[in-house]
C-alpha cells in the first residue's frame, strides 16, 4: 500500500498540492490524469520521496516513508523519471545494470546479470545490449530506462514481498507500437504484490489499461475510480476543457472521439 | 561472470607498461644522462645505506631524478582522479578540477608568500610555500562552497556552484595578477613560473606527502565510483537508487580539494591534465567510473611524465615550465581522438 494523507506542497509561495489524500492498493494499475500544471509530477515525486511534502504524511507499506533507509527503499521501490539523457556514454548493459546497484556492494553477482538479461529479453531490448547509449533514439533510451527501473525491483522474480513502481510519464518518447507494447507488458508484470502508479497523458491507453484512474486539477484530486466511472464527457470537459464523446463497451476498448 | 572486470584488463596493462617505460626513460635522460649500471648500483647502495660512497651521477639519480619521477606520477594521477570526480559530480564533460576555486586559491597563497613573504618574515622552513599554497586553495574552495550554499532556493545547485566557482577563480587570479604587478622582477618571475607548474623542486618529502594523499584519495574515490555512476542518471534517479547524494557531494568535493590543494602546493598550477586524462580513458574504455578512475590515474601519470620529459629535454640543460608542455602533449592527442571517436561525447 502506497499512501499520502493530507499532503500539501508549496514551492516559492505557490500551492502546488492542496490537501491530497490517496491510497493505492497493490495488484492494481493506478494512473494519474490531469492537465499540465495539475500537480501530477509533484505528487509522484512525493510518493517517491524525492520531495518532502510541506504538510502531511507519506507511507509505504505500513511505515512512514521518511523512516526508511535510502538503500532499503531502493530495493523495493523504483522510479522512472522523465530524465533520460546521460552526460557520458555508457553501454546499454551498464545502464541497465545500474538498476541492480542497491543489491550489490562492489561487484555484480550472477543473479544481477541474470535479472538484467531476462528483463532486457522480456522488454525486447536485448539486441541493443551492447550499443552505446548515446547512439540510441529517444524512445530507445526511454525503454532502456524502463528496463533499468524494472531490474531494480526485480519484476520477474517469484519474490513475495511488496514492490512499488512509480512512473512519471513513461510513454513520452515512444511510438504507438511501443506505447501499446509497454502498457501490455505492464499488465503482464502486474501481480498481487506490486503497486504501480503512473502519470500518463494518453486517455485512450489510460481508459483501456488502468484499473484505477486518479483525476487531478489545480493541485487537488477531483475524482477517483475505474475507467468507466472516471472517464466521461463531463469529467474530461471539467479536466481539459475539451469536448469528448465517450463510448464504453463491454467487449471492446473504450472509444474516445474528440470534437 | 565478471563481464566488466576482465574486458578492460588489456588496456590497463598496456597503460601500465607505457607508464613504466616512460618513467624508466625519464630517470635516465636529462641534462645529465645516467646509465642503467649507475642506476642499479645507486639503488644497491641505497638499500645497503652506503650513501657516502655514491658518485655524482648516482646522487643525481637518487636525490633528483627518482623522486621527481615518482612525484610526476603521483601528481598526474592526483589531478586526473580529481578531474574524473569533478566531471562526474557536475555531470559535465568540460569541468576540470580547478573549477571550484582550489587551484587559483593555491596560486594566490603561493604568490602572497613569494611576493610579500620576505617582508612579512613568515617562515616555516622549506615547507612555507607549500603550506601557503595549500591554505590558499582550501580557503578559496570554502568560499565557493559557502556562497553557493547561501542561496536558499538553489541550495547545492550545480549551476550556482559552477558560477560561484568561476567568480571566485577570477577574483583570486586577479589577486595573483595584482601581486605580480607590485612585485620586483625576480619575485614576479617566480610567481609566473609557479603558475606554469614545475617539478624541479621534487624532494623525497614532497614525494611522500603527495603519494600518500594520492593513494588515500584514490581508494576513497573508488568506493564512491558506483554512486557517481548512478549520478549520471541525474540527482533524482541516483537518490532513487539508494545513493546518499548530499553526503556524496560533500565528500567528493573534499577529496577534490585535498588532491588539488596538496599537489598544487608542491608543483604549482598544472592545468589540462585533469580535464583531458579522463576523456582519453573514456574514449578507450567508456565512462564507467569504477574503471575510469583507475585508468585516468594511469593516464594522468603518463601525460605528466611525458610532459616532464619533454620539458627537461627540449632545451636541455635549461628546463621549460611543465604547464607549457602539458598542453603541447595533450592537445594534439585529444583533438585527434575527438575527431575519430566523437560519439563518446555527443
Amino acid at each position: 500500500m502506497l499512501k499520502v494523507h493530507n499532503v500539501s506542497y508549496e514551492a516559492a509561495g505557490k500551492k502546488i498540492l492542496q490537501d491530497v489524500s490517496l491510497s493505492l492498493e497493490s495488484g492494481k494499475l493506478n494512473l494519474i490524469l490531469g492537465p499540465n500544471g495539475a500537480g501530477k509530477s509533484t505528487l509522484v515525486k512525493i510518493f517517491s520521496g524525492f520531495i518532502k511534502p510541506t504538510t502531511g504524511e507519506v507511507s509505504i507499506g505500513n511505515q512512514a516513508l521518511k523512516t526508511y533507509v535510502n538503500n532499503d527503499l531502493a530495493k523495493m521501490r523504483a522510479v522512472l523519471s522523465q530524465q533520460i539523457e546521460l552526460p557520458f556514454s555508457l553501454k546499454v548493459w551498464d545502464v541497465v545494470m545500474m538498476g541492480r546497484y542497491p543489491h550489490f556492494h562492489s561487484k555484480a553477482t550472477k543473479r544481477d546479470f541474470q535479472v538484467c538479461e531476462e528483463l532486457m529479453k522480456f522488454f525486447e531490448l536485448y539486441e541493443l545490449a551492447e550499443r552505446n547509449y548515446h547512439t540510441l533514439s529517444g524512445g530507445e533510451k526511454q525503454r532502456v530506462q524502463f528496463v533499468r527501473v524494472m531490474s531494480q525491483i526485480d519484476l520477474l522474480s517469484e519474490d513475495s514481498s511488496v514492490k512499488y513502481l512509480i512512473l512519471d510519464e513513461p510513454l513520452t518518447y515512444l511510438d504507438i507500437y511501443y506505447q501499446w507494447h509497454f502498457m501490455t507488458k505492464l499488465r503482464e508484470i502486474l501481480r498481487p504484490n506490486l503497486v504501480i502508479v503512473g502519470v500518463v497523458h494518453d486517455l485512450n491507453l489510460a481508459a483501456q489499461f488502468a484499473d484505477n484512474l486518479i483525476l487531478m486539477k489545480n493541485g487537488k484530486i477531483v475524482m477517483q475510480g475505474p475507467p468507466d466511472v472516471a472517464i466521461t464527457s463531463e469529467t474530461l470537459y471539467d479536466l481539459y476543457k475539451v469536448k469528448v464523446k465517450v463510448k464504453h463497451q463491454d467487449d471492446a476498448p473504450t472509444q474516445l472521439i474528440f470534437s | 561472470m565478471n563481464r566488466f572486470d576482465q574486458q578492460h584488463r588489456p588496456v590497463f596493462l598496456f597503460l601500465l607498461l607505457i607508464l613504466i617505460m616512460l618513467a624508466m626513460t625519464s630517470v635516465r635522460f636529462g641534462a645529465v644522462n645516467i646509465s642503467w649500471i649507475e642506476i642499479l648500483s645507486s639503488i644497491q647502495k641505497w638499500i645497503k645505506s652506503e650513501e657516502a660512497t655514491l658518485s655524482l651521477r648516482e646522487n643525481i639519480f637518487l636525490q633528483i631524478r627518482f623522486p621527481r619521477a615518482i612525484l610526476c606520477i603521483a601528481t598526474g594521477a592526483s589531478l586526473a582522479i580529481a578531474g574524473v570526480l569533478m566531471q562526474a559530480l557536475f555531470r559535465n564533460p568540460i569541468v576540470e578540477p580547478g573549477l571550484i576555486g582550489t587551484s587559483s586559491g593555491a596560486a594566490f597563497g603561493a604568490a602572497l608568500y613569494l611576493v610579500l613573504g620576505s617582508s612579512m618574515e613568515i617562515n616555516a622552513g622549506e615547507w612555507t610555500l607549500s603550506i601557503a599554497a595549500c591554505i590558499g586553495g582550501i580557503i578559496a574552495t570554502l568560499l565557493v562552497m559557502m556562497f553557493a550554499n547561501s542561496n536558499e532556493m538553489a541550495k547545492s545547485s550545480v549551476v550556482v556552484l559552477l558560477l560561484t566557482g568561476i567568480a571566485i577563480n577570477s577574483l583570486f587570479m586577479s589577486g595573483v595578477g595584482f601581486l605580480s604587478y607590485i612585485a620586483r622582477d625576480p619575485q614576479a618571475r617566480s610567481v609566473t613560473f609557479w603558475n606554469l607548474g614545475t617539478l624541479s623542486g621534487a624532494s623525497w618529502s614532497a614525494v611522500w606527502v603527495v603519494s600518500a594523499i594520492c593513494g588515500l584519495c584514490f581508494l576513497i574515490a573508488l568506493r564512491y565510483s558506483k554512486a557517481l555512476n548512478a549520478l549520471m542518471l541525474g540527482e533524482e534517479d541516483a537518490l532513487m537508487l539508494g545513493a546518499n547524494i548530499t553526503m556524496l557531494k560533500k565528500n567528493v568535493m573534499a577529496l577534490n580539494v585535498l588532491l588539488v590543494a596538496v599537489t598544487t602546493a608542491f608543483v604549482g598550477v598544472i592545468g589540462f591534465v585533469g580535464l583531458i586524462a579522463p576523456h582519453l580513458i573514456r574514449i578507450l574504455i567508456g565512462s564507467d567510473n569504477r574503471y575510469l578512475i583507475i585508468g585516468s590515474a594511469m593516464m594522468g601519470a603518463i601525460l605528466l611524465t611525458s610532459a616532464d620529459l619533454i620539458a627537461r629535454l627540449l632545451l636541455a640543460p635549461a628546463e621549460l615550465p611543465i604547464g607549457v608542455v602539458t598542453s603541447f602533449v595533450g592537445v594534439p592527442i585529444f583533438l585527434y581522438l575527438l575527431k575519430k571517436r566523437n560519439q563518446y561525447f555527443f
